[in-house]
């Protein structure tokens, strides 16, 4: 091949391939400590009155976070759903709150002998769907359209399932002490980077890729609180944050809404 | 026995309508009072009673679970870690669970559930550490439970917290407890026992199923109670609960009736076809009683009044049930016939025989020891003996002594000529008849005084009385 046929070929690779040239990399490590509650927080939104007599005989004890963490990347689509799983265990589940990927599942998996029966609303109140989970069994549910649908149980009104589901995301459940998240493959845009607690969005941070460019953050997660423990690496092209980087997330509470931002 | 017949039915329907009145006034005073009795407060009390039970019943598988908290051994192999949870201990008959700090089944009796997260009770006893009662429903049962948490030592840095739970069903409970009325208790819309099944049935049948199952209904459904009529009358009364607790709302309802049994349709218009029955068999038997004294009697008259002859008069008092004013007038009527005979002789109008006033002369009948006498042929030549009134103006006794005594004298003369026997005791009766006369007659012409005349007519003594004004 001849020096200009060779030019030629190399010329046409950006044209064939403008992803593999300018797309990034982003690496997120999240850790996690589990911390505890308190028990008004466990609570349901009152305290349930069936009983005549309530003695005390030991000394509470901890409650550790009931409900899990995400981490979710909006901007990009990429990345097919992760499926979550709801353990019904008894006359209730072992998590209350589920964020999903449109075209997400949530397995209902009962550990029971006995048929769980299922009301599924969406979030204005209309009946999608009633099912039943029949005993020691695993029921699909899949998520076509993003909103909030609520799962009651139809025989024990204190057990119900909250399920987010959301679109042009990726999210990425935090089940252990650490999460790490690679994403080889990042177009050059914009990307909002939110932890959620339950339904709770708890800490948010907005940045742009550019080029090839290469990120590595780390964040912790304590008492419902975000810290951002990195330090950030560039290679190659530039990486630029869009706002302030706050490493002093704010308290569990409301959501951040916008930019990564601290709460008062 | 069948004549007479209006006079049957007069009296068959002035006994019915009677008894109809008094049948009307009875029902409505038994209405009246059974609608003033207070069903309720019965209902009230009862249910109160059957709420402190279960109160008590609760309290008691608290303490039951502490017990058998105490009575359950764990052991844990040092080589292996294995734990290993005794409870011979406990008594076989009771149904109990201990469960982990999670609220999973580790052994026990009850085994339905595999793990017991998200029965309120045993969510306090995880999260608050605290003992408490409350209610379980299951597919076919509804159990009151007490849970207790406690701590064991399994040889690890610390104890490891465990929760025992107790239970016993509703039906269980309840089943000891004397209710007076029928009644029923529902876990939210699920029946779980009855109160005297049997009367609840008598009630719940007949045409008011309907009404009653719609009321309880509704009640189910939260509403108040309803009364279904004045006889009727359902309570209720609801545990206090949580519409989130585990064993659902527990409703009590009562059934007070005021006729238990007698209330249903088609019994009540049995009893009802009795009663008109009885009061139509009854009525018929006084009518024919009554009836039959009255046709008696007047059969009697008319076979006297057929064996009459010509002078005879009947005896005033010899009949009953009104047949004397009939005697009374036509014995009258006969004097009148007899007096006019005489005066105008045979043939004479109806019309000519009421005498006027001033003329009048009554002819008394014969006193009442009239006896049977032989017959003898009718004489219009008859001897008459006037002897004199009791007024000693106007009539001239022949005993000035005693006017009455003159007038016997001439009856028993009259008497004796003809050859019958006179005794003492007609005397008395004959003077008695006369005095007594005398005052009918003077109050009936308003006249002062009466005159009485003895003759003789056709061998017999007639008394002829005559007004004096």
């Amino acid at each position: 091949m001849s020096v200009k046929g060779s030019l030629g070929l190399l010329s046409l690779i950006p044209v064939c391939f403008p992803i593999m040239l300018y797309a990034g990399k982003l690496t997120v490590t999240v850790t996690y400590t589990p911390s505890a509650v308190s028990r008004e927080e466990t609570m349901p939104e009152a305290p349930i009155k069936d009983n005549y007599h309530q003695i005390s005989a030991l000394a509470p004890e901890k409650i550790w976070e009931p409900e899990g963490y995400y981490a979710v990347l909006e901007g990009t689509d990429k990345g097919a759903p992760t499926d979550e799983t709801a353990y019904l265990r008894g006359l209730s589940v072992n998590r209350n709150y589920f964020l999903l990927k449109i075209d997400g599942k949530l397995l209902l998996q009962n550990g029971e002998s006995f048929a769980r029966e299922f009301t599924v609303i969406d979030d204005t109140g209309t009946v999608t769907k009633e099912f039943i989970v029949k005993p020691n069994t695993t029921a699909p549910y899949a998520f076509m359209r993003t909103g909030t649908y609520t799962f009651i149980d139809n025989r024990n009104p204190t057990c119900k399932i909250y399920v987010k589901v959301l679109a042009a995301c990726v999210i990425f459940p935090v089940r252990g002490p650490s999460l790490r998240i690679d994403l080889p493959v990042l177009d050059p845009g914009t990307y909002s980077f939110k932890i959620y607690y339950a339904f709770r969005q708890i800490f948010q941070e907005d940045f742009s890729m550019v080029g090839d460019s290469v990120q590595d953050v780390s964040y912790r997660i304590a008492d419902r609180e975000v810290f951002r423990s990195d330090s950030t690496t560039f290679t190659g092209s530039r990486i630029l944050s869009r706002s302030p980087v706050s490493d002093r997330p704010g308290p569990a509470g409301a959501p951040n809404v916008g930019a990564s931002q601290q709460q008062p | 026995m069948l004549g007479n017949v209006w006079l049957k039915i007069k009296v068959f329907f002035f006994i019915s309508s009677v008894l109809a009145f008094l049948s009307f006034l009875f029902f409505n005073l038994f209405d009246h009072l059974v609608t003033r009795i207070n069903f309720q407060q019965g209902a009230d009390n009862t249910f109160r009673y059957l709420e402190q039970r279960i109160k008590n019943h609760q309290y008691e598988l608290i303490t039951r679970s502490f017990d058998i908290s105490s009575k359950l051994k764990v052991t844990t192999d040092k080589k292996t870690k294995q734990v290993v949870f005794d409870t011979q201990g406990i008594d076989a008959n009771l149904l109990f669970a201990f469960l982990d700090g999670n609220g999973s089944l580790v052994t026990g009796s009850f085994r339905i559930f595999n793990s017991m997260a998200g029965v309120p009770a045993v969510d306090r006893a995880i999260r608050d550490g605290v003992a408490s009662d409350g209610m379980l429903k299951t597919e076919g049962e509804r159990y009151l439970i007490g849970v207790a948490p406690f701590n064991v030592d399994l040889g690890l840095d610390r104890p490891k917290r465990m929760i025992a739970v107790t239970l016993v069903p509703i039906r269980e409970a309840l089943s000891g407890v004397s209710v007076t009325f029928p009644a029923q208790v529902y876990a939210d819309s699920t029946l779980l026992y009855e109160f005297n099944k049997e009367s609840l049935l008598k009630i719940n049948s007949g045409e008011r199923q309907t009404q009653i199952q719609a009321a309880v209904d509704d009640i189910l459904a939260g509403n108040a109670p309803r009364p279904i009529d004045r006889w009727l009358q359902i309570s209720s009364f609801s545990l206090p609960s949580d519409i989130r607790s585990a064993g659902g709302r527990t409703t009590f309802v009562g059934f007070m009736s005021a006729l238990p049994g007698y209330d249903v349709y088609n019994k009540s218009v049995t009893y009802i076809g009795l009663y008109a029955l009885a009061t139509i068999i009854i009525t018929l038997i006084f009518t024919i009683l009554i009836t039959y004294d009255v046709d008696r009697g007047f059969k009697r008259l008319a076979a006297d009044i057929s064996r009459l002859r010509i002078g005879e008069k009947l005896v005033l008092h010899k009949y009953s049930h009104g047949a004397g004013i009939v005697v009374s007038s036509l014995n009258h009527l006969i004097g009148n016939y007899q007096k006019h005979n005489e005066s105008v002789g045979h043939g004479s109008s109806l019309s000519a025989l009421v005498p006027e006033i001033k003329d009048e002369e009554v002819e008394i009948p014969e006193p009442s020891f009239d006896k049977k006498r032989d017959p003898a042929p009718a004489t219009d030549t008859s001897k008459t003996v006037r002897t004199g009134g009791t007024d000693p103006k106007i009539a001239q006794p022949v005993d000035n002594a005693d006017p009455y005594a003159a007038l016997w004298d001439t009856y028993r003369g009259i008497k004796e000529k003809n050859g019958e026997k006179v005794t003492d005791q007609e005397k008395t009766s004959f003077l008695a008849k006369l005095k007594t006369n005398r005052v009918s007659i003077m109050s009936k012409y308003s006249c002062r005084d009466v005159s009485f005349v003895i003759e003789e007519k056709e061998g017999k003594p007639v008394i002829k009385a005559k007004p004096v004004k």
